[in-house]
């Protein structure tokens, strides 16, 4: 079975090589799992948009060839954090912030982790050097800790910032 | 809002593996700035702290909160160290009160730490902190996490104002000796084979606070019960060991225990352990003053091994001590710091195998010639190997020359009969079973390298084995 039929939450259907979605865990279970068969079977990806899915398929065709990752080995942190980018992906990755958003949700969803990886590096880049309060404003998210929880938060803390 | 009517932002910054994915990127400086941004973001940011932590722990000491926060992330996250066989925790006031909270983790550290064997816990006070709090079961509740430890150190480290040599001072110390006092009475001890404490503050020599006499009582008592080895002793402000006080207690395949006593805490020591613990004592590591206290005491009918530290001046203790004990002692350690006097002999000791005598300063290049065996024939009717141990050639050379081989005439006559018959017990020497002469010289300095042959071969020639061990710089001390 060399194509697969993924069906966005938009109701697109798109056409894929099952050996470039097959770095989706999500998809790969699913295939297995439903016993499809028939190229004309069809994947429902009810949290993946058709725009993001292009992107996401698009990301898969480039690394489609990519060496799969190895399970985490016990004696080492799991998978080990890489903050390199490569230039392919930088410029894959320039996209508003909310598309970028989607992307990520839709990696996780997918369980893409190379893909994942990429968007949370993205994110964390953006995060690195901004106090909590400018972390807040550029997410906008509310801030629901009180000054107390905050003081405490710092205190429990402290072991992190000493030398 | 995206065109699907909701907010990716807020529902991707929402889902924790999301989070936690974003938050492995991170330093720690931005994961304490997450920490402070919402309730969500605080649970997922400390989680990634604490794995930080659980890194950290690669390192032989920890720094305070890392401990607490990799027991955490141990719990969460079942993760396991490398392996090592050590560790090392500094904890303060704040981290013995940690330690409190994370009682439920026990399960969990049988197997995180595995393979740990040697654990030192470090405890230090601050001047301000509520010393009370810190009770023994703060220990008692970390130790049950490292059941496979044999080994277990505590040190104890209060402030500087309270490293004191002044009575007054000290005796308002009753949490340094609560805290190891109590130890003893938990069962968790079964599985320890050694247990040191450190209590690293100075005392005023021959001032000794009654707390400590008490805690002298109560290691011995726990040493018998619990422990095969227990060792107690101060610290100086400066970091340098001194073993004001040190007991050892040494379980033997029949029950029964060796101790060891040093050093000047003696007289309590001593009254601790009692009449029957006199009877039992099997060696003494003494300075001058404790020959005589041991004297004083009386009732060592076990003591066998004896190693003496002594200035020069102090020689007439030594040989006190020894004419007390000499049908008794089987090995003689005798370590003297520089001067020069006359000659000293050491009594007849028909049960004495080994003897040794240690130079160890050069105080300004006195030669020593303090200390000799008795000539007399068969004074040592069992001695099989003599120690001499020296940084100096010229020393060396009046050491060999006092214990050993005494004036020309008589050494002649020793040379021949004990080169002939060493095996017989009606030999004109001394030792008539003396094999084995070890000689430790620091260095041997090219223009004394004829002198030295001569002394070797003056050992060799008499027939004796002779055995060159390098030097410890460090003295006697280290061998205690």
């Amino acid at each position: 079975m060399p194509f697969v039929n993924l069906e966005s939450s938009d109701g697109d259907l798109v056409k894929v090589d099952v050996d470039v979605i097959k770095c989706s865990v999500t998809i790969n279970a699913l295939i297995e799992h439903l016993g499809l068969e028939d190229d004309n079977e069809v994947v429902p990806l009810q949290n993946v948009g058709t725009e993001t899915l292009h992107k996401v398929l698009a990301w898969a065709k480039h690394h489609k060839d990519d060496l799969p990752s190895v399970d985490d080995d016990e004696d080492d942190p799991p998978r080990e954090r890489r903050t390199d980018i490569t230039t392919w992906d930088a410029n894959f990755i320039k996209m508003e912030q909310i598309q970028l958003f989607d992307l990520i949700l839709a990696a996780n969803y997918l369980d893409i982790s190379g893909l994942l990886d990429l968007g949370c590096k993205i994110v964390a880049d953006m995060i690195k050097g901004k106090t909590a309060d400018e972390i807040r404003t550029m997410f906008n998210i509310v801030n629901d800790l009180t000054p107390q929880e905050q003081e405490q938060i710092r205190k429990e803390n402290e072991w992190c910032e000493e030398k | 809002m995206s065109i699907y009517g909701f907010d990716p932002v807020a529902t991707a910054l929402s889902q924790a593996e999301v989070l936690e994915n974003i938050f492995r990127f991170l330093p720690t400086p931005s994961l304490t700035a997450c920490c402070l941004v919402s309730p969500k973001w605080t649970v997922e940011a400390a989680r990634r702290l604490e794995q930080e932590a659980l890194i950290r722990l690669d390192s032989t000491k920890l720094e305070k909160y890392g401990v607490i926060m990799a027991m955490k992330a141990c719990r969460l996250n079942q993760q396991t160290p490398r392996p090592h066989e050590s560790l090392s925790f500094t904890l303060d006031y704040r981290g013995c009160l940690d330690l409190l909270s994370v009682g439920s983790l026990a399960p969990v550290m049988d197997v995180v730490y595995p393979k740990i064997r040697r654990l030192c816990l470090e405890i230090l006070y601050r001047e301000d902190s509520q010393i009370k709090i810190i009770e023994p079961h703060v220990v008692s509740q970390l130790l049950p996490f490292f059941k496979n430890i044999t080994h277990f150190k505590l040190i104890v480290i209060p402030p500087k104002t309270e490293r004191t040599t002044n009575r007054e001072k000290t005796d308002q110390l009753p949490h340094l000796g609560k805290v190891v006092m109590s130890i003893p009475n938990t069962p968790m001890f079964n599985f320890l084979h050694t247990v040191e404490f450190e209590l690293a503050f100075s005392y005023a020599i021959g001032t000794p606070p009654g707390r400590l006499k008490a805690l002298a009582n109560r290691i011995i008592a726990m040493a018998g019960e619990h422990v095969k080895l227990g060792k107690v002793y101060t610290k100086f402000a400066n970091g340098e060991n001194n073993p004001l006080l040190q007991l050892s207690t040494v379980d033997n395949p029949k029950g029964a225990s060796n101790s060891r006593v040093s050093c000047d805490m003696t007289t309590y020591m001593l009254d601790a352990i009692g009449v029957a613990g006199r009877e039992e004592l099997h060696e003494v590591q003494v300075t001058s003053t404790m020959t005589t206290r041991i004297l004083e005491k009386g009732g060592f009918t076990g003591l066998r091994k004896v190693q003496m530290e002594l200035f020069n001046s102090e020689v007439d203790y030594a040989v006190r001590f020894l004419a007390a004990m000499k049908d008794q002692l089987v090995e003689v350690s005798v370590c003297i710091n520089g001067g020069s006097r006359k000659e000293v002999e050491v009594p007849v000791m028909p049960k004495l195998e080994t003897f040794e005598i240690w130079t160890a300063n050069d105080l300004g290049g006195c030669r020593l010639h303090a200390v000799k065996l008795s000539n007399l024939q068969d004074a040592y009717p069992v001695l099989k190997s003599i120690h001499i141990l020296s940084h100096d050639i010229h020393i060396m050379e009046f050491h060999l020359n006092n214990v050993l081989f005494f004036e020309e005439s008589k050494t002649r006559n020793v040379k021949t009969t004990a080169r002939k018959d060493r095996t017989s017990t009606t030999s004109s020497s001394p030792f008539p079973k003396l094999e084995m002469v070890v000689i430790c010289i620091r260095k041997v300095e090219k223009e004394h390298r004829d002198t030295y042959n001569r002394l070797v071969g003056r050992v060799k020639g008499n027939g004796y084995v002779l055995d060159h061990k390098d030097y410890n710089s460090e003295g006697l001390g280290s061998k205690f």
